[in-house]
């Protein structure tokens, strides 16, 4: 991927790529992009540029190259994703940084959700599964919104092999 | 296929698209081993206070506890073994979701990942294939 940064004249000099290194990674890290996914980090500069001083600031922009790990959903892909909020409408989940809803609708129908003293969950027919606060589950995503600093999705365990993975980290 | 913002949402054509030209995809547990280097590097380097910021804390607490591999020579192992191509034929996004996702059975993993459909396709020889590799599976990752 491809980057323009800005270094101020007091960072000119020794360990001047050093400084563009921070920078790039402070820019870049924990940002997002319809296109790419969450930048999650930055790994290899493959090319810092030479560096063009701007005409009345005597700033220095630098054309800079760089590889990085991102974290990009897909429709239609079967994500392993832990349980954060439930209520009667659904659940949301986090798979690292990307936010999930599976509406009660895409829910198999024999879950019904109930709020007792261990508070909201869902639990299944037979009484023996039950989907609750920090569980995993293995969701399918059925729909993915873009905007401008984040990217959510739907998701469905309506699907055979979807569902509760595991219980909550202790 | 893109959606009219020309970003894309299936992940099979990724492999057409120039924005994932030179992309690779990883294992959620190469980017645990990624994310633990960084940040003990950025330690030595700027003291043992560093933190991730949010974004990148979420990602690596969820790598961390959906790593699937036993250590890295495995999910090295895993990878090579499956890019026969002569042996396997399979496409990158199929080995990184069969290794991420650890299915235990052909059925299971032809309905979590669908383009494996295809390779059944092919018979007998198609399905021995996919359960060769759920053999490699369970021999490289934690159950």
């Amino acid at each position: 991927m491809e980057r323009i940064v800005t270094l101020p004249p007091q960072h000119f000099g020794s360990g001047m790529r050093e400084t563009l290194h921070k920078q790039l990674v402070r820019e870049v890290e924990g940002t997002c992009s319809g296109k790419h996914g969450y930048i999650v980090s930055v790994t290899k500069i493959t090319d810092s540029g030479k560096g063009r001083v701007q005409v009345g600031t005597g700033k220095a922009t630098f054309h800079m190259k760089y590889q990085c790990v991102a974290f990009r959903p897909f429709k239609g892909e079967v994500v392993d994703c832990v349980v954060t909020q439930i209520t009667k409408l659904g659940f949301f989940a986090d798979a690292g940084p990307f936010a999930i809803f599976v509406s009660s609708s895409l829910i198999p129908e024999d879950y019904e959700f109930t709020s007792g003293d261990q508070g909201p969950c869902f639990i299944s027919g037979d009484q023996d599964v039950a989907i609750v606060r920090n569980c995993e589950v293995r969701v399918k995503i059925v729909g993915i919104r873009v905007d401008a600093t984040e990217i959510f999705g739907i998701g469905t365990i309506k699907e055979d092999y979807l569902g509760v993975l595991g219980g909550p980290e202790t | 296929m893109a959606n009219k913002e020309g970003v894309i949402d299936d992940i099979n054509d990724i492999y057409e698209s120039k924005d994932f030209e030179n992309a690779r995809m990883l294992f959620i547990s190469d980017v645990e081993h990624i994310l633990n280097e960084n940040l003990n590097r950025r330690k030595e380097q700027e003291g043992t206070n560093y933190e991730f910021g949010p974004v990148v804390d979420k990602a690596f607490s969820y790598a961390k506890r959906f790593s699937t591999f036993n250590s890295t020579n495995d999910a090295q192992a895993f990878r090579e073994e499956l890019s026969n191509t002569a042996q396997y034929g399979f496409q990158e996004h199929e080995i990184t979701l069969l290794g991420n996702l650890c299915p235990d059975n052909l059925d299971e993993a032809v309905h979590l990942i669908p383009s494996i459909k295809q390779h059944v396709a092919e018979g007998v020889e198609g399905a021995e294939k996919i359960d060769r590799a759920i053999s490699e599976v369970q021999k490289h990752c934690r159950q």
